[in-house]
């Protein structure tokens, strides 16, 4: 919000300079956005619009900080005599507006403003219009009230009475042409000010065509009032209208300042504008009660860690025209450490003894504020197992020469239609997308990654990269409602075609070599990941082609593709549920006895057709004998159809056979007896002939 | 004789000084030293001198004998070391194989560091779901619907279908959205468990915003909790502080805290730093003590238990630490990027 130092200046006179004004806002007020000439934008939090929002109010402040003098101004108008009202007013729904203060005024002369007035409102962002509008405007940056000007002429008047201001609720189908000339349709959820006949302004926000102040104005009725500050939140966002006086009563500003702005107006518009008014009319159906707050020196020492006396508290809250109330049984008391502050009532903001404390803190100065340590329940502190889990992945995969990626988790609307093995009804959508590059949630990590090499590849020859992130889809079961977590759905029933919404902790890794093999590397690096994280039971089961399911039991646990062959380049890529894998985990496993006696190694050659599979055939040779054959591998293989002879098929592997007993040295006899078995086995399952 | 004595000696050593294998060495010293060699023959030929020729001759050819065998020993010393180091060296100055190693991305490091630090104090590493409902990420932290404050945090909102064919139809769903802060975690964490404790949330926040050098869309926080009795404002400044010098190290650190204002805590303060002699005061986390209306709505007694809680930017971290000048890499997937960290 924008302030003119100026005014500042003439509040609180003592003020040294800008510097000192920042300084002094800053380190125990408010954030200062920027300083530019007269103008000091200052960062208003939302609860403070009531009392601050105004060159008063932080005129206020500074003096409370500084233990300036504030010089105030009297606002209050003299009455003369008996005044006549010449309109009434009539407040319909007493809920959304506490407060109605209106005053009729005459003999108004319309003109340009003094330049004083107009100096203000330009340091402040505002366009001088003519002396009433800008008065208007004028008095809300002074004291933070809101105003509106009616031509009162230009107000219906029911067979020639005087007219009525009526404020309610919008009937269906009621328009109001703004004083922009914009036209804005109204429903039973927008507070209006009406005359008997037709709606003059929308509460609260914006001023109407009807009873607009022009160059021929001689009669007005001046409105301040005070309106419920959800409402007119919800309208301004309904009718996409925001204005100076929305945003001031959508951040709950004080009933007792509508008659401070009335009686400033007043006081301007007869100085100014050489006015001559009627009586005040102040209809005020929910009067604003004293707020009493109790306050205990002993609780603050506790909660903030400083101590300070009685006198101190004292002399704070009185800066900030806050009332002590010290209680009969607590005066004979020394030192008092009890006792009751009387808020001031645009102080909307406070209502506890921690709203108290924070006054008082900030007035001292959070820098003077010594540093206790705690005392603290010790108990042994950890990481969540995932988070354990993901730090293990990253030294492994690093380890092994992947590299982190961080990639968004969104993608784009175009990636969401490409297939890439998930439906399209699975996709999680935004709302309100900021692009459509970024529009659907991401389903799996291997979008990004593939994203990534491609990227990479201008500058790399190998592309060896990893991401942990969460992934979304749809379809973590029925939508039922209430739990977030893995599953999120929202209490009454919110979903994706009848389905929850799944959040998944992923791990996604792509390798892209040129001229190199890929797809057997990362499954070799998969599976020493598992290994080193202690994952036992898993296997690779082949589904479509090129594609390796990892699963345990009947836990799938992802997967592993090629997802591009070619001379120059070879892709693959892995995505792993790691929520799945958590629970899988088996921890530290025992030591197993090195082996006693030597293991014996053979390897045997065979050709086969190229449609057996190499995994099934190591499965075969393994189950051949659980007991002896400690380990099958792959050591050779040769594609017999490049060979010479023509008569050759197939493909032709050797592997290589460990035997190894727990309890002796096998003998090649026994060996040699499992080997025949092995052949016979092979011979009949997979035709393979010996070489 | 004289003379014979001095041409076997000048020969052989410049028959040794020539030599350049061990090898060759052996033979020239059979040469010389050999059984048939010159010398021996002279040695052999002194038996038919007469006893004063004997005398005068032996002890010179004798010394000449071991005076050669030392040139040669030597001789073949020097060469067998310089031969096999000659051999065996290597150029060290060739430069090291590179060895491909994956890099930790710094998002990665920065946060490791941060929990490491806060772990040695004794707090917890928890996670919450990116994915959250409004009332864990503003209702129950005292940002209610309709107000202004909630303005402070630009949310993405996920499209959800309704249910239709359901009786038990709720007037006003609630919405799902995409956390805006870490905080929500302050309510999941305190709704399964008593005070006193305290713990640390990283993890991604999202933020419906254009992006430029200093925003992203999505990006990271660590969320602190601590509460239990008597928990004070001066004791957050201690454990800040006491994270902030180890984060930075050794280098000099200021410290100004000032109001600010969130409606999760009260009082609410906002924390800058001023590292070594740079002169600017940096923005690095806002803060306060946890607000009454939070612990009413997770059941504690707001009368029996204080705590504070505060929220830093992992990248605001990570660019001050590193000198990185825009938020945008850490996201952008360079491993030119990556690869430095």
């Amino acid at each position: 919000m924008k302030f003119s130092y100026k005014l500042l200046k003439q509040l609180v006179p003592q003020i040294k300079n800008q510097n000192e004004l920042v300084d002094k806002l800053t380190m125990h007020a408010f954030e200062i956005d920027s300083v530019k000439g007269d103008t000091i934008d200052i960062k208003l939090p939302p609860n403070r619009y009531s009392d601050a929002g105004s060159h008063i109010g932080i005129a206020r402040e500074i003096a409370a900080i500084s233990n300036y003098k504030l010089k105030t101004k009297n606002y209050g108008q003299k009455e003369k005599n008996k005044k006549k009202s010449y309109f009434n007013v009539k407040i319909q729904d007493k809920n959304l507006c506490p407060r109605y203060t209106a005053q009729y005024f005459e003999n108004i002369k319309i003109s340009a403003s003094p330049k004083w007035i107009q100096d203000v409102l330009k340091t402040c962002g505002l366009r001088p219009i003519n002396n009433v509008v800008d008065i208007m405007n004028y008095v809300m940056l002074e004291t933070g009230q809101p105003l509106h000007a009616f031509d009162y002429d230009k107000l219906y008047a029911k067979g020639g009475k005087q007219p009525t201001i009526i404020i309610r609720k919008a009937n269906k189908g009621e328009k109001i042409i703004s004083l922009d000339g914009e036209k804005y349709n109204l429903d039973p959820d927008v507070l209006v000010i009406s005359d008997e006949k037709e709606v003059l302004a929308i509460a609260g926000i914006k001023g109407g065509k009807i009873a607009e102040v022009d160059k021929n104005t001689k009669r007005i009725i001046v409105e301040s009032a005070n309106f419920d500050p959800v409402n007119i939140y919800k309208t301004s966002k309904k009718l996409l209208l925001s204005t100076d006086a929305s945003l001031r009563f959508s951040r709950n500003l004080s009933p007792e300042l509508a008659i401070l702005g009335l009686n400033r107006a007043g006081q301007l518009l007869i100085e100014i504008a050489k006015a001559s008014s009627g009586a005040v009319i102040d209809v005020y159906p929910k009067k604003q009660s004293k707020k009493i707050v109790k306050f205990d020196t002993e609780r603050f020492r506790k909660f903030i860690g400083l101590g300070l006396d009685f006198k101190t508290f004292k002399n704070y809250f009185e800066s900030l025209g806050f009332i002590v109330k010290v209680p009969a049984d607590q005066l004979t008391n020394s030192p008092i450490n009890q006792f009751f502050v009387e808020v001031s009532l645009f102080r909307v903001d406070i209502e506890t003894f921690e709203d108290l404390a924070e006054e008082i803190v900030r007035l001292y100065g959070y820098g003077k504020l010594k540093s206790v340590p705690p005392y603290a329940f010790l108990k042994p502190s950890g990481f969540e197992d995932q988070i354990v889990l993901k730090n293990k992945i990253r030294k492994i995969l690093t380890g092994i020469g992947l590299s982190e990626i961080y990639n968004y988790s969104f993608i784009s609307d175009k990636e969401g239609e490409l297939d890439f093995g998930f439906a399209k009804n699975k996709l999680i959508e935004l709302e309100n997308p900021i692009s459509s590059q970024f529009k659907y949630l991401r389903p799996n990590l291997e979008i990004g990654l593939v994203k990534n090499i491609s990227d990479n590849s201008r500058f790399f020859n190998e592309v060896h990269i990893f991401e942990i992130g969460k992934i979304f889809s749809a379809g973590g079961g029925p939508a039922d409602g209430g739990e977030i977590g893995k599953v999120f759905s929202a209490k009454g029933g919110s979903a994706y075609g009848g389905q929850a919404g799944k959040e998944t902790l992923a791990l996604g890794m792509i390798l892209s070599d040129k001229n190199q093999e890929t797809f057997f590397k990362l499954k070799g690096i998969i599976s020493a990941l598992f290994k080193k994280i202690g994952l036992v039971n898993y296997s690779f089961t082949e589904s479509e082609a090129n594609v390796l399911l990892i699963k345990s039991g009947n836990k799938f646990l992802g997967s592993i593709r090629k997802k591009y062959d070619s001379p120059k380049k070879q892709i693959s890529s892995a995505e792993i549920n790691l929520d799945e894998l958590l629970v899988l985990i088996e921890g530290e496993h025992e030591f197993r006895p090195l082996p006693k006696f030597p293991s014996v190694m053979r390897d045997i050659s065979i050709a086969v057709l190229e449609s057996a599979k190499v995994g099934n055939i190591i499965e075969e040779i393994q189950e051949a004998n659980m007991k002896y054959i400690e380990d099958v591998d792959l050591i050779d293989e040769y594609d017999l159809t490049k060979s010479n002879s023509s008569a050759d098929k197939g493909v032709s592997y050797t592997f290589r056979i460990i035997f190894q007993a727990p309890d002796r040295t096998l003998t090649d006899q026994e060996v040699d007896k499992e080997m025949e078995k092995i052949i016979s086995i092979l011979k009949n399952k997979f035709r393979a002939s010996l070489r | 004789m004289e003379f014979d004595l001095n041409k076997i000696k000048k020969s052989a050593q410049e028959a040794i000084e020539e030599l350049a294998s061990p090898e060759k060495l052996e033979e020239i010293k059979i040469k010389f030293l050999g059984r048939k060699s010159e010398l021996t023959e002279l040695l052999r030929s002194l038996k038919d001198l007469s006893i004063e020729e004997r005398r005068k001759l032996g002890p010179k050819l004798q010394e000449l004998k071991k005076e050669l065998e030392r040139s040669f020993d030597k001789r073949l010393k020097d060469l067998r070391i310089s031969h096999s180091t000659l051999r065996e060296r290597i150029d060290v100055t060739k430069p090291g194989h590179k060895i491909t190693s994956g890099h930790i991305h710094p998002l990665s490091k920065i946060e490791e560091e941060i929990e490491q630090i806060f772990l040695s104090m004794n707090f917890s590493v928890v996670e919450g779901p990116e994915v959250e409902d409004e009332y864990h990420n503003f209702d129950a932290l005292n940002i209610p619907k309709d107000h202004p404050a909630r303005e402070m945090w630009d949310t993405f909102w996920l499209r959800q279908n309704e249910i239709k064919n359901q009786k038990s139809k709720i007037k006003n769903p609630e919405k799902l959205l995409l956390r805006t802060h870490t905080s929500p975690m302050q309510i999941r964490y305190m709704e399964k468990n008593n005070p006193p404790f305290q713990i640390i949330v990283p993890g991604r926040v999202f933020r419906y915003e254009a992006t430029d050098a200093s925003h992203e869309i999505n990006f990271y926080q660590v969320e602190g909790l601590m509460v239990g009795k008597d928990m004070s404002l001066a004791n957050f400044k201690f454990v800040v502080e006491e994270f902030f010098k180890k984060f930075f190290g050794s280098q000099k650190i200021e410290f100004r805290f000032r109001p600010s204002y969130f409606p999760f805590v009260e009082p609410g303060v906002e924390v800058d730093i001023k590292l070594g002699k740079s002169g600017k005061w940096l923005e690095v986390m806002g803060a306060g003590m946890v607000h009454r209306k939070v612990f009413d709505a997770v059941g504690y007694n707001p009368n029996d238990v204080t705590g504070f809680a505060f929220g830093l930017g992992l990248e605001r971290l990570a660019m001050i630490k590193y000198k990185i000048p825009d938020i945008r890499l850490f996201y952008s997937g360079d491993l030119r990027f990556i690869k430095q960290f």
